[in-house]
């Protein structure tokens, strides 16, 4: 795992993300001034509770946000400006360049058409492959998502499928036109523990074998911990902290950080019982003008009417905190 | 498929005798008796009572419902009491008529209100959606005889393109044929396409918004492949039933319509009958409504099976 710097050319750039939510006719921030870099062979994370904005950043860099949300900010793909593309162009790019893995594989592929038009339709549209081809090629991804050479699962229907294999369909369907990037968004929430580490395992495999970038999506510090490299944990719509995975889990600075840690059930550990982080996230439109986090927060803080930074600290460490905690924290 | 479509042909059964023995009684226990409407009133009681022996109406039901049953077995329906012609004959000169109408309004109707329903949905809450759900709402709320009297005045009465009423036979040649049956085709098939706009309209947004369709937007598909091979082939279920019910309805005969225009069809054929109390033609016809409804349902999940492999499995599978 070796350190990237921020100023190198990253694969994926995002810079100063807002996302705004019509809701009861009038916008709400709901995504502030989110930035992030991924790199190539790179798998960072973005952690957080349900409604933090984590998949609506997702769906931001792939250009498919809801026709309720607006954005402002820049998403770069090697260098290349993807929000001011036009929407052909702009689709092109969500095809060929970045993969999307959904969170439920079932619902995600359609039920009536069969794996096999599924799996091969995007390479007929994007790389221009005959039927015959196409096919081929989509025998090939589905060796490449290890499902079993023996099943003849290309006249077979999604209800056929459990849910393992088919968000390994799901990711065949991502990798199948060669992008460059992917992202997944909680790819295994809805699946089994075994079947999680097999398909975590697999995206992994993935980004070193095809030396993509991978964004990956998760509520679950302990699964990011460890299937990424470096992770941002994200509160109330804001990245909070972001780190080297390996430092953010063993040395966290932020408070809702070290909370997040504590739900985390470890093996082997015995515990009295794992901590909840009191409180709820602030609503959307009443979103405190200090800092977010200060109504659940366990730290003693004066300042926290006023609405923090995401400062450096050691080991190219950000925390927007006030009070950063353990000895990594520069004041 | 067959296991399915023989599962499917069984449960028809009930269906259809269920509401034959529901008729036969309702029939009977209405006020009016056949014999005394045929005789005037005038008749002496004598012979009011004679004719109904004759008739067998004295018999008790169940026994007249066994002797319906076994004059059905011989394929015959019994002769009218007041066209003095076997009823089956009746029918067959009247039903072409009302299929006709139906088959025509079918059309409009769906073809109007399941592209109309398209555009609005693709084009979801631009004007052109919001203009179409105001006129399909006017629609829906209209009684088609009232677009029927809308449509004469301007169309037959102001320019002159069609008949007012009235009822020309194909083989007297097609258009003076298509023209007697475009007003009251118009008047059904517009009304019914408020219903099937509706449908289609929610069903495609329903469908709009499933995962599936985002993968496939995430997938980088050009919006036609999207529409069309992912979208209408889901949202077409719903639809095709709410076409196949309407279609079914307009079989039984616009008893109100056929009257408006004098179009010799079926629904003016039973309003006549229960008017007259022609048992046996009221049983008939209805029978024959039955039979029609109960069929363009089996034809309905036939084209469900066909469409979505889950109920074609999901059956067979049990």
């Amino acid at each position: 795992m070796t350190d990237f710097p921020e100023s190198s050319i990253a694969l994926l750039t995002v810079s100063g993300l807002s996302i705004d939510l019509r809701l009861a006719g009038r916008w709400v921030p709901v995504v502030t001034d989110v930035s992030f870099s991924v790199h190539r062979r790179e798998a960072f994370a973005l952690v957080g509770e349900s409604g933090c904005g984590k998949t609506l950043t997702a769906l931001a860099v792939i250009g498919l946000l809801p026709s309720v949300a607006r954005m402002r900010g820049s998403v770069k793909l090697d260098g290349r400006e993807l929000t001011t593309l036009q929407a052909r162009a702009r689709r092109k790019v969500a095809g060929r360049e970045i993969g999307f893995i959904f969170q439920e594989p079932q619902s995600a592929l359609h039920p009536v058409l069969t794996i096999g038009e599924q799996l091969t339709r995007p390479m007929r549209v994007h790389l221009g492959l005959s039927r015959q081809a196409a096919i081929k090629r989509a025998k090939d991804l589905l060796e490449q998502v290890q499902i079993p050479k023996g099943r003849r699962i290309f006249q077979e229907y999604p209800h056929h499928l459990s849910g393992g294999m088919s968000q390994r369909v799901v990711i065949a369907m991502a990798i199948s036109c060669n992008p460059r990037f992917l992202i997944a968004d909680e790819p295994t929430t809805a699946l089994d523990a075994t079947v999680q580490e097999q398909i975590l395992d697999l995206l992994l495999g993935l980004r070193r074998d095809l030396g993509i970038g991978l964004l990956l999506i998760s509520h679950n510090l302990g699964l990011v911990a460890q299937y990424s490299d470096r992770a941002a944990v994200m509160y109330a719509g804001e990245i909070v902290e972001a780190d080297q995975t390996r430092r953010l889990v063993s040395q966290p600075l932020h408070p809702y950080t070290i909370g997040l840690l504590r739900a985390v059930p470890h093996l082997g550990q015995k515990v009295e019982r794992l901590q909840a982080i009191p409180g709820y996230v602030p609503a959307v439109e009443e979103m405190p003008v200090g800092c977010r986090f200060a109504e659940r927060c366990t730290v003693m803080c004066e300042k926290a009417s006023n609405h923090p930074d995401l400062r450096p600290h050691a080991d190219g460490a950000r925390a927007r905190c006030w009070v950063p905690q353990g000895d990594r924290a520069t004041s | 498929m067959l296991y399915y479509l023989g599962r499917r042909l069984v449960a028809l059964l009930p269906t259809i005798i269920v509401p034959m023995i529901l008729l036969f009684v309702l029939l009977r226990m209405a006020p009016g008796n056949p014999a005394y409407l045929m005789l005037g009133d005038e008749a002496p009681i004598e012979a009011v009572e004679a004719l109904t022996r004759q008739l067998g109406l004295d018999q008790p039901l169940p026994l007249q419902f066994v002797a319906w049953l076994r004059q059905l077995a011989t394929f015959s329906l019994g002769d009218s009491l007041f066209l003095h012609a076997p009823v089956t004959e009746v029918l067959a000169k009247r039903i072409p008529v009302t299929l006709e109408l139906s088959v025509m309004s079918l059309i409009i109707s769906g073809v109007v209100g399941a592209l109309a329903g398209a555009i609005a949905a693709v084009k979801h809450q631009s004007i052109a959606d919001r203009g179409l759900v105001l006129v399909f709402a006017i629609g829906r709320a209209v009684p088609n005889f009232w677009l029927a009297l809308l449509l004469v005045t301007i169309l037959a009465v102001q320019v002159r393109w069609f008949p007012v009423l009235g009822y020309t036979p194909h083989d007297e040649g097609f258009l003076p044929w298509l023209r007697s049956m475009a007003l009251p085709a118009l008047s059904l098939g517009l009304v019914q396409a408020a219903t099937i706009f509706r449908f289609t309209r929610a069903s495609l947004l329903d469908v709009m918004n499933e995962s599936y369709v985002q993968t496939a937007r995430a997938l980088g598909l050009p919006e036609r492949i999207v529409i069309f091979r992912y979208v209408f082939r889901m949202a077409a279920l719903p639809v095709l039933t709410v076409m196949g019910l309407t279609f079914a309805y307009a079989l039984g005969g616009t008893a109100v319509l056929e009257t408006m225009f004098s179009l010799p069809g079926l629904g003016q054929l039973l309003l006549a009958a229960a008017i007259r109390r022609d048992y046996p033609l009221i049983q008939g016809a209805i029978l024959y409504v039955a039979l029609t409804f109960v069929f363009v349902n089996l034809g309905i999940d036939l084209l469900y099976a066909a469409l979505d492999p889950r109920i074609r499995q999901g059956r067979a599978d049990q």
